[in-house]
């Protein structure tokens, strides 16, 4: 009896943890069958056939090799329309709604290609907007919309009508909560789910630029499971530079700088379990206090040229 | 991107019809292009670049380029990524390719950090691939520009079936353009869906140096034979999305199935240095050798993987556009209503209504799809259900 409670009480628990491992994502707003088949025709341009849905095996026939990139960033489907012109004269307008699984992936996706550079409209969160496009995250959807710059004004509504039938998720800000606020510049917040810097163990990397000390920077910060895991991470990213630029400019404790020949001056610190990888580093006392509030840079620098 | 319409493909009579057209239209041009390939790789010499120990080198077809075995895609290129592609070259890769989209434009402002440097630009051909759906640009300056070059090495006209082989006779026109320039030097086909037949109408139209295609271990024994052609033809053939059919196999076993199937080159995005020495392995240990390929039964048994060689039913059923949506919509992914749609889109003649049961598509399937019995119960369901 003794031995049939405590298996089941070893199931119930194992069921339960089963039920809680990883992360999960908790879908309140509609799904992307919903939300695609409920978009109505923008002013001036005919109804859209059923829309066209591609999955993480099929999605390379919709965006060609940009898929595995996409599936990265945890994306599940796609859903694709379009609506021709009524007078059957210029491009249509078409729309893809990525459903990323998650508002990080979303964010992530969206933000690798805006990071402060170009022109923002106010729509949900906030959206890109170019000549012939608007682009936005809205909830676990990434949304990409394009047409001729004549209906620009029409895609920043649809953005809008999107934007009315999705519940908000975080804002960009939330995801980079690990980060410092001071000094950063706005709309430059990142997030890179892997292989940042081309280093395997740079997962879940939350980046933004800074402007501090009349200089602008970028700072990636990239969470390990412990310090012992830290460091050997920080150990392996100085071997591989290593290798590559054999003369480091200059090592600090715990960390190190080198001269990148296209990112320039980078510095690597290692402040607990985490990396924080700074490009455009120098030495000036405002980048030092920055690197300070997240428990790095500590030590002065020692002999250059290793 | 993906067509609501199912796919026709050109018989024999129209696309020959097609392409005497085109050659009579613009006569001198085309024939110029084509003498000019010809006479190529009559005259030409085979050019080497950055060849490293290791490294194995073969031909890309007129091009007369000795190209790395494993080239490198920059379709996740970003600036911290590029000591990633470093590496690849540093192991004797020359060959890259680029598209303007990749990675939100990222891609191609970091390739051009690279080939800034002079003798960077010596180490690499560079392939640039035009907009699906939208052919090459007429103007290619701007790229240019951002790529710190004066001139690309191979341009890729991508379609997505033969159908589009229409949108590379454009091309066409533009490559000869931007050759005269020295812009441009050598012309590709890229092709996607339908990848036999697109091959197929790419070598029939003889415009191409080199055939840039999907090509992975589930399709690669019943493409074989079109492989072959374009190797009897000196097209050279490079393989992407090689990984699209991972159950059934890594790096290695694709490597040693595509390379001895008659690919000149297999085309990875890598982006850390284990995945450099990954590939790197997988292609230098491959057999090297031609040898035919048995089609691999107990993987695939079953599986449809979109080679088209169904199309061009007798009675004009739409096969692969029934089985694909049946078989992935409605049966693996539950959406009776999305499948229901789809199927609502093909005229009645189109659908098993037509099928006069001869069983030339299960004869022809290289993976067994029980087609007849697919079609039928699509019928069957996706009627009722719309």
């Amino acid at each position: 009896m003794r031995k049939f409670f405590w298996l089941n009480a070893i199931v119930v628990a194992a069921l339960g943890c089963g039920r809680f491992v990883g992360p999960t994502h908790q879908q309140t707003g509609p799904t992307l069958q919903t939300l695609a088949r409920t978009l109505s025709a923008p002013q001036g341009y005919l109804a859209a056939r059923p829309p066209a849905f591609f999955n993480r095996d099929n999605l390379f026939e919709a965006i060609d090799g940009m898929a595995p990139e996409y599936i990265g960033y945890g994306c599940k489907a796609l859903a694709m329309l379009e609506w021709p012109p009524a007078q059957n004269k210029g491009e249509k307008v078409e729309a893809q709604l990525y459903d990323m699984g998650s508002p990080l992936g979303a964010f992530g996706i969206y933000s690798r290609a805006h990071v402060g550079k170009g022109e923002f409209a106010d729509v949900g969160e906030e959206a890109a907007v170019a000549e012939d496009s608007v682009e936005f995250a809205r909830g676990p959807y990434y949304v990409r919309l394009t047409g001729p710059p004549e209906a620009r004004r029409l895609l920043e509504g649809l953005a809008k009508a999107i934007v009315a039938k999705v519940p908000p998720g975080p804002r960009p800000a939330q995801f980079i909560a690990a980060l410092p606020t001071e000094g950063r510049i706005e709309r430059s917040e990142r997030w890179i789910p892997d292989s940042a810097f081309g280093m395997e163990f740079m997962r879940n990397v939350v980046a933004a630029r800074y402007r501090v000390g009349g200089k602008e920077i970028e700072l990636y910060l990239a969470p390990l499971a412990g310090i012992p895991e830290a460091k050997s991470a920080l150990e392996q990213f100085r071997q591989t530079v290593k290798a590559r630029s054999p003369q480091l400019t200059a090592e600090m404790q715990p960390g190190f700088t080198y001269s990148d020949q296209y990112l320039g001056p980078v510095g690597v610190f290692q402040p607990g379990p985490r990396l924080v990888v700074v490009v455009g580093y120098e030495k000036n006392a405002a980048i030092i206090a920055l690197l300070q509030k997240l428990g790095g840079a500590r030590g002065a620098a020692s002999t250059s040229g290793k | 991107m993906s067509s609501n319409k199912p796919s026709r493909s050109l018989n024999r009579r129209e696309f020959l019809g097609r392409v005497s057209g085109a050659a009579l239209a613009s006569g001198a041009g085309l024939a110029l292009v084509h003498k000019g390939v010809d006479a190529l790789s009559a005259e030409t010499k085979l050019e080497r670049r950055n060849e490293q120990s290791g490294m194995i080198y073969k031909p890309f077809g007129k091009t007369n380029l000795n190209v790395s075995r494993l080239s490198y895609g920059c379709i996740q290129l970003t600036d911290d990524r590029l000591p990633a592609m470093e590496t690849a070259i540093e192991r004797g890769v020359n060959l890259v390719h680029i598209a303007r989209g990749y990675t939100g434009g990222q891609a191609i402002v970091a390739l051009g950090k690279f080939l800034k440097t002079p003798s960077n630009r010596d180490k690499v051909w560079v392939a640039l691939k035009g907009e699906q759906g939208r052919g090459l640009p007429s103007n290619i300056d701007d790229q240019l520009k951002i790529l710190n070059t004066d001139h690309v090495d191979i341009i890729c006209s991508p379609i997505f079936g033969p159908d589009q082989i229409r949108k590379s006779e454009q091309d066409v026109k533009k490559f000869e353009a931007f050759q005269k320039a020295g812009k441009a030097r050598f012309l590709n086909l890229t092709t996607h869906e339908n990848v036999q037949q697109g091959m197929e109408a790419g070598l029939e139209a003889g415009w191409f140096t080199s055939i840039l295609a999907t090509i992975d271990l589930g399709i690669v024994a019943p493409l074989q034979p079109t492989i072959q052609k374009a190797n009897q033809q000196n097209v050279g053939i490079m393989a992407m999305k090689t990984e699209r059919n991972k159950k059934a196999g890594g790096p290695d076993k694709i490597a040693a199935t595509l390379l001895p199937a008659g690919v000149t080159t297999i085309l990875r995005s890598l982006t850390t240095g284990p995945q450099v020495d990954t590939w790197f392995n997988a292609v230098t240990k491959a057999p090297q050798a031609m040898v035919a390929l048995a089609v691999d039964h107990q993987a695939a048994a079953g599986d449809c993987t979109l080679c088209g060689l169904c199309e061009g039913c007798p009675n004009g059923v739409a096969i692969q556009s029934i089985v694909r949506d049946y078989t992935y919509y409605y049966e693996q992914q539950g959406l009776a209503e999305i499948a229901a749609e789809r199927y609502a889109e093909l005229h009645p003649k189109q659908t098993v209504v037509s099928c006069k049961d001869c069983g030339r598509c299960e004869l022809i399937c290289p993976m067994e799809v029980p087609v007849r019995r697919i079609i039928r119960e699509a019928h069957a369901r996706l009627s009722a259900t719309a």
